[in-house]
């Protein structure tokens, strides 16, 4: 690679918390966004199956690439970016093996209506109300810590979320009409 | 009766009540009119019912993540990788083993056995088409996700040199570049107030700009246009390797920008973008990409280190300009004719000073302080040199080298420089007027500082410094609105001068 001038003091010591002595602190990692991560991936799935194992397919990305982190407070973003990646990846790998919803095995006895509406209305938001959503109901139902994750203003997460919530209601409705 | 249409407005606001997200003000009034109106309270009550399948639906997938979160720590834990390190597959190991080999050229022998064995094999017991999922919307969806990044961006102009620079993007409105010459610039542009820190790091001088009311805006951030060709119909270019990668490339055509991209076939990521802007004459190329960069804060801080020598510039939005040093060579270019005041100082001797006159560069006329006219035109062979001397009403004529010929105008010297290699001395009142600096090494080592108007970015004062022979010349007092008459140039003698042929040059 090319390298043009002088590059930044990266810090030689890795950070206690992803040393791989530390064996907790990878699972406090999972245990504190596990939620906003299916909350992504949620959102950019058509199927809440495919999000499940695309919150286990991002953490163990996540535990290869840890030291790529350097900054803790900064891990929740890192991981919803690789999130959205992997939904991309599955996506790409979905269509190039030909797999369309037809092909899919049948819905098990236990899936719950409810969830699959949602999801299909869900489906049908843009993508930025999707994600908006997805975070304020699945992770403690906070503006400010979805404004957090996301990186954006309260005042837009707040506006995504009430624009994004009419026109799921919107879509629920037209669905039970 | 309500308003229909005041009621439509009223649903996000009745969306935020049933969320909790309503503020308390607003709280009361909406409850006032809930009160008078069948029709949002229906809504409000339809609204509220959702809500609650909404959550428990949402509780539902939450109660999932719990088992999840299980099933990956159950997965790392019987992973042979460790955190920070891919796994290795077996082939890699046994490359890898041949580091142990003493000697060098058969560590490169085995590696290139290797390399053409696997190659061979990829070739022939691959899929043919190792590309057949990547589209360009799989393409735009990854540069859309793409901040923080860093990559070498060049930029080249027809018959100019590229320019090269480093950029950090920490996001559209923070950017870091590092310059080949190693001078480092931060640009914030997210507050008010355009913030700019430059750091010349060999000789530790830091200028802290600060534009007023220039801000907040984003950078014209050349993977955001490319994010945006979501609809652009894209020429699949097929692949071929890049740096070692196999790459998978696209040509989005266009009038104004004209794309191609070329993506790692495998992630769809971004090795290198080429830009043609037909109607500006350039090509600007990205490549040498870094993703999800955890780029340390720090670094786009616009204010100055420790053990700098700091000057800060602060100016208004309204008048403050930034020209590089290729804006000012096609300024200056259209400038002739123009007046100005010339000095040359060397060590020892006295200043030497004269006005002047310049036509183009191969004729001008000079003013002396004692009187003294010397007009010059290389435009001839041999080149000419007629001096007049008023008071004596006599003349002297005299050639020169073989013509026709140039002056080494220092205005012209302005072409010589890249784009993107000068230091920006920031804003300085100079002969009265603010003006912002420019330093530069020319190709031949000379060092070139321009001061140009802050309002109307012409030339206020030009100094070079021959710095092998220790001379220093500088041009001031422009006047680049000058009407200047083609007879103050001829080189015939006036009536009433007495003529003398001197000796050639």
């Amino acid at each position: 690679m090319t390298e043009i001038g002088p590059q930044p003091n990266r810090p030689k010591v890795r950070p206690t918390w992803t040393n791989p002595e530390n064996d907790d602190a990878f699972e406090a990692l999972v245990r504190r966004h596990a939620a906003a991560v299916m909350a992504v991936c949620l959102a950019n799935t058509h199927s809440r199956h495919d999000a499940e194992d695309l919150v286990q397919e991002v953490f163990v990305h996540a535990f290869r690439k840890l030291h790529r982190l350097r900054d803790r407070d900064k891990a929740r973003p890192w991981l919803l970016q690789i999130a959205r990646r992997q939904c991309i990846d599955h996506r790409r790998r979905r269509r190039s093996t030909g797999l369309v919803p037809d092909d899919l095995p049948a819905p098990s006895e236990d899936r719950d209506p409810r969830l699959d509406r949602l999801h299909a209305a869900l489906a049908q938001l843009p993508e930025n109300y999707r994600e908006t959503i997805s975070l304020y109901y699945l992770d403690r139902r906070s503006c400010a810590g979805v404004a957090a994750s996301l990186g954006i203003s309260e005042a837009a997460v707040r506006q995504r979320l009430l624009r994004g919530r009419l026109m799921l209601h919107d879509l629920l409705t037209r669905d039970t009409q | 009766m309500s308003d229909p249409e005041e009621c439509q407005d009223r649903r996000e606001s009745i969306v935020a009540l049933v969320l909790g997200e309503l503020d308390a003000i607003d709280v009361e009034e909406l409850n006032q009119h809930l009160n008078t109106c069948d029709v949002c309270r229906g809504f409000r009550e339809a609204l509220a019912d959702e809500e609650t399948t909404v959550r428990s639906a949402f509780d539902a997938i939450a109660r999932g993540v719990g088992p999840i979160e299980h099933r990956i720590v159950e997965r790392i834990d019987d992973s042979e990788t460790q955190p920070g390190s891919q796994a290795v597959p077996r082939w890699v190991q046994l490359v890898g083993g041949l580091r142990t080999m003493k000697r060098p050229y058969k560590i490169l022998a085995a590696t290139a056995s290797v390399t053409v064995v696997l190659t061979g094999l990829g070739a022939w017991f691959l899929p043919g088409d190792h590309t057949a999922g990547i589209a360009f919307a799989d393409v735009l969806e990854q540069i859309r996700l793409s901040r923080p990044y860093a990559c070498v961006s060049t930029t080249q102009y027809e018959g100019r040199r590229p320019s090269t620079r480093r950029l950090m993007l920490l996001s559209l409105t923070r950017r870091r570049e590092i310059w080949p010459d190693g001078s480092i610039h931060v640009f914030d542009l997210s507050g008010q107030d355009l913030k700019i820190l430059s750091l010349y790091p060999k000789r530790k001088i830091a200028i802290e700009e600060t534009i007023l009311g220039a801000g907040p805006r984003r950078d014209p951030d050349l993977l955001a246009i490319v994010a945006a060709k979501r609809e652009a119909k894209a020429e699949d270019l097929g692949t071929r390797q890049i740096n070692g990668r196999l790459a998978q490339g696209f040509h989005a055509p266009g009038k104004a920008n004209d794309f191609t991209v070329w993506a790692d076939a495998r992630t769809g990521l971004p090795i290198r973008i080429e830009l043609r802007q037909e109607s500006l004459g350039r090509t600007i190329t990205m490549h040498a990409f870094e993703f999800d960069v955890d780029f340390d804060e720090s670094l786009f801080s616009t204010t100055a280190p420790d053990g700098y020598t700091v000057r800060k510039v602060q100016q208004d939005a309204g008048t403050a300009t930034r020209p590089v040093a290729a804006d000012l060579a096609e300024r200056i270019r259209g400038l002739h004719p123009y007046v100005c005041t010339r000095t040359v100082q060397e060590k020892g001797k006295p200043d030497r000073t004269c006005r002047i006159m310049r036509l183009n560069l191969s004729r001008r006329r000079e003013i002396l302080p004692d009187g003294r006219i010397v007009i010059w035109n290389l435009s001839r062979d041999p080149t000419q040199c007629l001096t007049l001397f008023p008071k004596e009403k006599r003349a002297t004529e005299t050639t020169g080298s073989k013509g026709p010929s140039k002056d080494p105008d220092l205005l012209k010297m302005a072409f010589t420089l890249q784009d993107g290699t000068e230091e920006d001395l920031g804003v300085r009142q100079i002969e009265g007027r603010n003006a912002r600096g420019f330093r530069s090494m020319s190709w031949s080592g000379n060092e070139l500082t321009f001061w140009i108007d802050a309002e109307t970015d012409l030339p206020v004062r030009l100094e070079i410094v021959h710095t092998n022979v220790g001379r220093k010349i500088i041009l001031s007092d422009f006047e680049f609105t000058a009407d200047l008459d083609e007879s103050l140039f001829s080189t015939a003698v006036p009536d009433g001068y007495t003529l003398r042929i001197a000796p050639p040059w």
